[in-house]
């Protein structure tokens, strides 16, 4: 192998290595108190509802005080009661980083009989909405779990001890048909490139076996039909697989079709089969991503469409790239095969190899 | 060696407040559930033994189950998915049940002093030192945390199942029943991934007085023990971390492991 040829495996393989990030990133844990904002001509209002002992205890805490326990509907108001007045320093309420003063009320405290009904308190916070303002930033301390705050037909998730961020007031108008499709065909393209690189990787697998095109697009083509099936019927609930079940045999078939490149080289009959089994596998995978991402209600068919072709463009992307830095260049050189596929094929089969192991100690 | 003489540090009686991490336990509607009780069980993140009820998440499930007896098979601890409580499960109150949870936390990334209160507060030192060895003492940390717990309800017999070892990654094992243990001290064993865990920064805190933590360090055979005096619901908890994988977009994988339980009062 020429030294150009060598470097330029090299950096391909380090550019992939480099954004081997983890294969889901989860969030943080979401508890279930809730903030709703609501604006008016000359006034804001909040909701916060939450859990009414943990809340009362963290005032307690804060105090310096031990927290109380087993309290019934009567002393937990008797209590918050007592303790309204130190609320508003635990609540920051800013318009355009101008800090705002803040009224609190207790609004309502339920503690249903049933054991399995939640106990909560619904919190009154108010005050003036200064002319013109256009962003507002919150923050209350004493929610301690992840939560969402409602504001002007928006959702944004607070995390606790986070700085609270200027929020607008006035969102735009809502996302056009173009914008969300631009949206998720973004999404599904960076969920191949940079975020998938174990996608990346069994595309890569395909792409090795041989240095033909026929066998290159039946074998893309099987892929490309079978994760599109499992990504709608997984969407639409017809099929369903835990994701400890999926991403280890995602990385399983990694480690498969680059195994089976160091033994043939050419498409056996079952390898179109067997990449359409995996396919289905990775659509799967896809599935639960663009669950975790959420769709619109009112663009739904749109947005999965848009999802699936910047996936397609992601893995058509990687597919050029393998073609322009190796296929191109090199695919008639006698030294392609052992010098090039034969320790490639070993690395991603290796790297297959250990993303099932973790993940299936991991998942 | 004794146990007493093993234990490396004495449990101390000093306030400890959490810096910036959260813990994770079980927290059962009722400790000492009665005979055939439909007992919602809930899953908690919080400080100082104050938290929120967490909606039950299947996808981030991989244990939750209910042990009835040592041999006895586990039971799912049912529920729906997106509220709480995160489960309900059937008990007979004849014997110590032991509630055990595994499942994925999440991510997180924390300034450096931050992160280095954090791990200051939870034993954690030798990740600091291993830190400033990398360079990478004044960065974001960034940390993928997963969660184990215990909970232990309280029965009309005890059972050898509080002593049961579950395979958890990080485990926290008690001597005997401590729910049917009046005596004034509890001891037991961490283990991480099923080998006991030497250094372990074990630390308890009293429902009722959550304020006031005691804790000690495992020595080389993961065995600790701490005084827990007082009857009362208590919350047994450690912290350990490894390096994340090279593949791994975080810096750091920490296990958190807690034990709940009710400790009669001292006859």
């Amino acid at each position: 192998m020429t030294r150009s040829a060598t470097g330029t495996w090299i950096a391909l393989l380090l550019s992939l290595l480099a954004f081997c990030g983890p294969g889901s990133a989860m969030a943080h844990e979401i508890g279930e108190s809730r903030v709703v904002i609501e604006t008016g001509a000359a006034r804001w209002t909040a909701r916060i509802t939450t859990a009414p002992t943990p809340f009362l205890n963290r005032l307690e805490l804060a105090a310096g005080q031990a927290p109380s326990r087993g309290l019934n509907r009567d002393q937990i108001t008797a209590l918050l009661a007592r303790f309204l007045p130190d609320l508003s320093r635990h609540i920051t309420v800013a318009f355009d980083g101008t800090p705002a003063p803040t009224r609190i009320a207790l609004e309502a405290v339920e503690m249903p009989e049933d054991p399995l009904l939640p106990d909560y308190i619904v919190l009154r916070v108010d005050g003036v909405l200064p002319a013109g303002a256009q962003t507002i930033s919150w923050q209350f301390d004493l929610l301690k779990s992840r939560h969402a705050l409602l504001l002007a037909g928006q959702t944004h998730w607070l995390d606790p001890d986070a700085p609270g961020a200027a929020l607008p007031l006035h969102p735009g108008p809502p996302p056009t048909r173009p914008d969300i499709a631009g949206q998720y065909l973004w999404l599904g393209f960076i969920h191949i490139v940079p975020d998938g690189p174990d996608h990346v990787l069994f595309v890569l697998g395909l792409v090795l076996l041989t240095t033909r095109l026929g066998p290159l697009l039946t074998q893309v083509t099987a892929f490309t039909l079978a994760h599109c099936l499992t990504l709608f019927l997984a969407l639409d609930g017809v099929v369903s697989l835990p994701s400890a079940v999926v991403e280890p045999l995602i990385a399983l078939s990694i480690a498969y079709v680059a195994a089976e490149n160091l033994f043939t080289r050419r498409l056996t009959r079952w390898r179109p089969a067997l990449v359409f089994a995996f396919g289905l596998l990775h659509g799967l995978g896809f599935a639960g991503v663009l669950q975790e991402l959420g769709l619109p209600e009112e663009h739904r068919i749109l947005a999965l469409l848009s999802f699936n072709l910047g996936i397609e463009a992601g893995q058509l992307v990687v597919i050029a790239a393998a073609y322009g830095l190796l296929l191109h260049r090199f695919k008639d050189r006698v030294w392609y095969r052992p010098r090039l596929t034969t320790p490639a094929s070993l690395g991603i089969a290796g790297i297959g190899l250990y993303w099932t192991v973790e993940r299936v100690f991991t998942l | 060696m004794t146990l007493r003489a093993a234990v490396l540090v004495l449990a101390l009686l000093l306030p400890i407040r959490c810096a910036t991490a959260h813990d994770f336990w079980i927290e059962p509607a009722s400790y000492r559930p009665g005979a055939g009780f439909a007992l919602p069980v809930n899953l908690m993140v919080g400080e100082l033994f104050t938290g929120d009820a967490l909606p039950r998440d299947d996808s981030s499930i991989r244990l939750f189950a209910l042990y009835p007896g040592l041999t006895a098979p586990p039971r799912a601890v049912i529920g729906t998915d997106g509220i709480t409580p995160g489960g309900t499960v059937l008990v007979d109150g004849a014997r110590t049940a032991l509630l055990a949870f595994s499942g994925a936390g999440g991510v997180t990334e924390l300034p450096p002093d931050r992160f280095t209160a954090y791990l200051r507060s939870h034993g954690l030192e030798w990740v600091e030192v291993e830190q400033k060895a990398r360079g990478e003492e004044s960065e974001t940390a960034r940390e993928h945390f997963h969660r184990h717990a215990k909970a232990l309800l309280t029965a009309a017999a005890p059972d050898a199942v509080a002593g049961r070892v579950l395979g958890q990654t990080l485990e926290i094992v008690p001597d005997g029943d401590p729910t049917q243990d009046a005596s004034p001290s509890f001891s037991g064993r961490i283990l991480w991934r099923g080998e006991p865990l030497a250094g372990c920064l074990m630390i308890a805190r009293l429902y009722s007085d959550p304020l006031n933590a005691l804790q000690s360090r495992s020595d080389a055979a993961g065995r600790f023990s701490l005084p827990l005096a007082q009857g009362g619901v208590w919350l047994l908890q450690a912290v350990w971390m490894e390096r994340a994988g090279w593949f791994s977009g975080q810096d750091w994988e920490s296990h958190w492991s807690s034990l709940t339980f009710l400790k009669p009062e001292p006859r």
